[in-house]
């Protein structure tokens, strides 16, 4: 795989977490994401045929199906538009004529990256001071993008500290509702 | 299986997906009973397959002033399909988990009314949007244009 190619799955990988719904339970002191398992059983349509494009289209098939039922939450859960982003950008890249053995590698990599990310993040929010959380998240952020020779990305960093602000202060919020 | 055979039961499956959905007298649309597919799913592979789908088919009777609920386009249409295919057993059961993941997709893309995400879902799957937004408005679904 190339560096440009990794990058771009990266990159693609934290579109696909900030899609999800971060939940935070104060009582717990936890935070946990709502679509954890569906994004990590992703990978698991991949195997499902022997011909590489044929799983390519099963995979697109099994994400609809994963796509969060109520209607309620298709709007600020739609991980599944950033998931079609990245499966169009990995198709426009594809070499002609491409037996799609390597756009499966790809997509095995974005189920795989996104599913650490997911478990990287609710551990650094649910085991830190919320004081050391940005420079934990910083820290991550550097270390994976400098190996791939990739700037800092600051603008997932800003998404990633505001998608942990909106979960805290929504529970917040809803605690306040109650009271 | 090979690309172009799941291309062609994808290609099927959304166009009979559609046909599921019915609009009732006040305008809204309604689905095809959920249990009812799944019924006629479990006939796949049984030696009398056909007469048991039929039978399935013919016992649901709506009382009169509810008779739109027979969707009998639907069931000429997947009885037309089950001959057809009658002894291929892996081809009908990944038709119908199609069927029934794209009747819910479809289903939630209305309620949510993200029309958008009905027309990428379709281009990234190669099927040919405006013949299923066709469909759509055929049946009186006016929302996704």
């Amino acid at each position: 795989m190339e560096e440009e190619e990794l990058a771009r799955i990266l990159k693609h990988s934290y579109s696909l977490v900030l899609k999800t719904k971060l939940k935070y339970s104060k009582y717990k002191n936890e935070f946990n994401i709502d679509s954890r398992t569906k994004i990590k059983n992703l990978g698991m349509a991949l195997r499902q045929f022997d011909n590489p494009k044929a799983s390519f289209l099963h995979f697109i098939k099994y994400a609809t199906y994963s796509l969060p039922r109520s209607r309620l939450h298709i709007g600020d859960t739609d991980f599944l538009t950033p998931l079609l982003k990245a499966i169009q950008d990995i198709e426009n890249n594809a070499q002609p004529n491409s037996d799609y053995k390597h756009e499966i590698e790809q997509l095995h990599y974005l189920t795989g990256y996104a599913s650490w990310t997911m478990d990287s993040l609710v551990s650094i929010f649910s085991s830190i001071s919320e004081t050391e959380i940005n420079d934990a998240v910083k820290r991550m952020l550097k270390t994976e993008f400098a190996i791939i020779n990739e700037p800092f990305p600051t603008d997932i960093n800003d998404k990633i500290i505001k998608w942990y602000n909106k979960a805290k202060s929504g529970t917040r919020k809803d605690y306040q509702r109650r009271r | 299986m090979e690309y172009e055979k799941l291309q062609e039961l994808n290609g099927t499956s959304w166009k009979l997906a559609i046909k599921t959905f019915k609009l009732d007298k006040k305008g809204e649309y309604q689905l095809y009973s959920n249990k009812r597919i799944r019924d006629f799913s479990s006939c796949v592979g049984k030696t009398n397959m056909i007469t048991l789908v039929k039978s399935i088919a013919s016992a649901y009777t709506p009382p009169q002033d509810e008779l739109w609920r027979k969707n009998t386009e639907f069931e000429d249409n997947l009885l037309l399909l089950m001959e057809e295919k009658s002894k291929k057993d892996k081809w009908l059961n990944l038709f119908f988990r199609y069927l029934l993941w794209n009747i819910s997709f479809i289903d939630v893309v209305l309620k949510s009314r993200q029309n958008n995400l009905l027309i990428r879902t379709l281009q990234a799957e190669k099927i040919d949007v405006s013949e299923i937004l066709s469909l759509l408005n055929k049946i009186g679904i006016k929302e996704v244009k």
